[in-house]
């Protein structure tokens, strides 16, 4: 792919920004008047309580906030790429030029992303030269070298998610008021991180470093993640062709019915479908396995979810003493008694939790799918690990063993509720990228639709009666075998 | 150098183009003519390889609008119905923008543009911002945009819309230059007046259908009937009107005046001319009465019951060339709501 089609755009863009007094003026406060400002409340503040050492540990989340407000000036921009465009009436002259649409579609993103990038470590770099000669002890005592690069490193990926976030949404809305309103799918989870950063920073620690680091990690594959969708999902023709957003429940009531009838794979759009009834018989014989095949991808992320847990299970478990988990361990050995009422409670927590994680999946990407595995997985190795710390064998059973806690509390029903909800987390997880990544030949909508009929049909016909089997045999089986091997 | 073949665009349960083919010769321009909601921008945007069609192919300059459609993009100006120019940028940043993305170096498109500024009388405004020009302006720098990169194909899509007369007229002038550079162009408008001036030939669509193809005079005999002359005398006209219904067929007559069809005026007429002078008839003038290409568009898109038919003058006269459709009126005939037949059929 030639870059210069991305330098022109991306030229063309900033040098449209850097004219613009609008855009310019709060940018300039922000880069230069705010840490200044923020400095001296940091002053005032030491004075109030007495204590630097107190601050002192606030600088650091000061300055990702001095880097962070600039950079969320990318949202505005970024919210424009697309819809801005076309409300202006500009679009269409660019969509017909003789580029690719991963140019196009990276020569805004870099664009959005550059102006107010720079604006951000512009403010840090004045916050951390303003600090270094006007308050010293305040630098010294808050600002680690370590802390420098990584407010330049969460700053940088957190503002790449919002402007691939942000043009994701601009390249799939019809008007800029619609994309606004859309934003605080970007703002919510932003503000989250942000008092994640807050609560590590202020905490203090190794540890915390360790997880702010593990948080810029996470950020930079969720941007990876959402660029590459972006520019999956990006469609020239789809932009054009987007004339409102009208909601048709009727037409979207007999799509989805047309995908929960038929199986077919992604992306055949609805009016090749045969029209065919559903059938219990073709859907568990045929189509089934070509679900199977076609969640393959979903499969191995649940799958590497589970396998995630299970490893940051044993990470705690072996290193940390979490006093919420110390309960699981409390409870080794014991079970409520074998009834039929348990399994049937088991079985519908399992079904509920499937079905809210998944649907709900649909606002934040799949984040909820993949972290049912993953939690489910977490509390086996934690569990594992902690009873192996406390000396207990592989190798042979016990009270402290991890084989004979396998054995008892795990293997009975998990032969079955395991699968079943790396399964659940698959089709949830298909659901939230749904919106993101639209195969060939599908709107988003359509996307949509078509995963929510997939899981519906699955949830029904496979994870209802898997999961009333697994709890069943939670409830009627696995005590006795508790009480078996632990007495 | 256009070459469509039963294109179809389907958006969700709308078809917004039924069944569209073409086919437009290098340095022809036609015009693509039809109320709004025909189709017409859905169909060059599926020409300008924007759109994919639902079913159907196209070529442009050999390129298929699909599997090839960045080079298809290569050979096409389009100029859009609003100019969506950059406002904050001077004309000559614009034309290298685009200049850039069409694969041209600055030195080239700098040439080009400063070339295109001079010959549509913008150079002396070309250090303003676009926000300053005017309506008329600003088509014009669409214009030339598409044209920065010399394309083979031009598409045209309504030129001239909420433009004010004299704006309209500058395009319109500008476009009659490229058609006397023998450029292929298609040019969606429903503007008449501008179909009839710009294009060699024009094809009316509605509800995504071609619905009438052919010249302007082939349009309006197919539709109208043969040309229509009026004789007016000095003297009373009834006596004459007897007479000439021996060679024509009278469609009128008035105290002082006669209309009449004939199929062919180069030879009919100086009959005419000379039976009346050898009965020594005082004639004051005669005349072919104007038919208004306006009245041949209403006669189209306001019939009903075209949708499965496609009148062509490939067909012949007044014949339905594709489908099992209705009859058009016969050719004698105009359409009712002509503001001709009123007049006629006084």
């Amino acid at each position: 792919m030639s870059i210069g089609p991305i330098r022109t755009i991306t030229q063309r863009e900033i040098s449209d920004t850097l004219t613009d007094w609008r855009i310019l003026i709060p940018m300039f406060i922000l880069s230069f008047v705010l840490p200044e400002v923020l400095i001296s409340g940091a002053n005032f503040a030491v004075r109030f309580v007495g204590d630097t050492n107190t601050i002192s540990r606030l600088v650091p989340f000061v300055m990702l906030l001095v880097g962070f407000i600039p950079a969320s000036f990318s949202l505005i921009t970024a919210l424009e790429t697309f819809v801005g465009e076309r409300e202006r009436n500009s679009l269409e002259a660019l969509l017909s030029m003789p580029i690719s649409d991963n140019q196009l579609y990276l020569g805004k993103l870099v664009s959005s992303l550059l102006p107010p990038l720079l604006s951000s470590y512009t403010a840090m770099t004045v916050f951390a030269v303003s600090l270094r000669f006007g308050y010293p002890d305040l630098f010294f005592q808050g600002l680690t070298f370590e802390y420098l690069v990584l407010g330049f490193v969460l700053i940088t990926f957190k503002a790449i998610v919002m402007v691939a976030c942000a043009v994701i949404i601009s390249s799939h809305t019809t008007s800029v008021r619609a994309a606004n309103l859309l934003a605080s799918f970007v703002l919510l989870p932003t503000a989250a991180v942000i008092q994640l950063e807050a609560v590590l920073i202020i905490s203090g620690g190794p540890n915390s470093r360790a997880v702010l680091w593990m948080t810029a990690l996470l950020l930079c594959v969720i941007a990876i993640v959402l660029i590459r969708t972006g520019m999956g999902a990006f469609n020239r023709e789809e932009i054009l062709s987007r004339e409102h957003e009208q909601l048709n429940l009727r037409h979207v009531g007999r799509t989805w019915r047309t995908f929960f009838r038929e199986y077919r794979s992604a992306g055949i759009a609805p009016d090749q479908y045969s029209g065919a009834r559903f059938s219990f018989g073709r859907f568990y014989r045929r189509e089934l396995p070509l679900l199977l095949r076609d969640y393959r991808l979903p499969l191995l992320v649940a799958l590497i979810a589970a396998a995630c847990g299970l490893l940051g299970g044993d990470y705690i478990g072996s290193n940390y003493k979490v006093r919420l988990l110390d309960n699981y361990l409390a409870n080794v050995g014991s079970t409520p008694p074998s009834s039929l009422g348990l399994g049937l409670a088991i079985a519908g927590n399992n079904i509920r939790v499937a079905l809210f994680s998944n649907v709900f999946s649909l606002f934040v990407f799949g984040a909820f799918a993949f972290l049912v595995p993953a939690v489910a997985f977490a509390q086996f190795g934690f569990v594992a690990s902690a009873l192996s710390e406390r000396g207990g064998s592989w190798l042979e059973l016990g009270a402290n063993s991890p084989l004979q806690f396998l054995l008892a509390y795990v293997l009975p029903h998990g032969l079955i509720e395991l699968p079943v909800a790396i399964l659940s987390a698959a089709m949830g997880i298909r659901i939230g990228v749904a919106l993101m990544s639209p195969p060939k030949g599908f709107t988003v909508g359509q996307n949509i639709l078509w995963s929510l009929a997939q899981f519906a049909k699955v949830w029904l016909f496979v994870l209802i009666p898997l999961f009333l089997l697994g709890g069943l045999i939670e409830g009627l089986v696995t005590p006795l075998i508790v009480q078996a091997l632990y007495g | 150098m256009i070459e469509a073949d039963k294109l179809h665009k389907l958006f969700g349960t709308f078809n917004a183009v039924r069944e569209i083919s073409l086919n437009v010769a290098d340095g022809e321009v036609v015009a693509l003519l039809g109320p709004n909601g025909a189709g017409k921008t859905t169909t060059v945007r599926m020409l300008a390889a924007i759109l994919k069609p639902t079913s159907g192919r196209a070529l442009i300059a050999g390129y298929d609008v699909v599997a090839q459609a960045r080079e298809a993009r290569h050979v096409v100006g389009l100029l859009t119905e609003y100019p969506g120019l950059y406002n904050r940028m001077r004309p000559m940043e614009y034309l290298q923008f685009f200049g850039a993305l069409q694969g041209m170096t600055a030195i080239e498109a700098q040439q080009r543009g400063r070339l295109l500024l001079q010959q549509f009388g913008l150079w002396e405004s070309r250090e303003k911002r676009l926000d300053s020009y005017s309506k008329g302006m600003k088509q014009k720098v669409a214009l030339i945009r598409a044209l920065i990169h010399d394309p083979q194909v031009l598409f045209l899509d309504e030129p001239t819309t909420a433009m004010d007369p004299h704006s309209a007229r500058t395009v319109r002038d500008a476009i009659g230059e490229l058609r006397a550079a023998k450029r292929t162009v298609l040019l969606t408008t429903h503007n008449l007046t501008e179909a009839e001036e710009l294009a060699d030939r024009i094809m009316v669509i509605r509800d995504g259908l071609v619905v009438a193809e052919g010249t302007r005079d082939q349009l309006t005999r197919q539709l109208m009937g043969e040309p229509i002359w009026e004789l007016r005398l000095a003297g009373p006209a009834h006596e004459i009107a007897h007479m000439l219904s021996e060679i024509v067929r009278v469609e009128s007559r008035g105290d002082d005046w006669v209309r009449y069809r004939c199929t062919d005026a180069r030879a009919i007429n100086p009959q005419i001319i000379a039976r009346l002078a050898a009965h020594a008839v005082p004639v004051i003038a005669l005349t072919e009465l104007p038919r208004r290409l306006e009245d041949v568009y209403l006669s189209i898109v306001e019939e009903k019951n075209v949708d499965r038919g496609v009148w062509s003058n490939e067909t012949g006269a007044g014949g339905w060339g594709i489908g099992n459709g209705p009859s058009p009126a016969p050719s004698s005939q105009l359409p009712p709501s002509s503001p001709q037949l009123e007049e006629v059929q006084q």
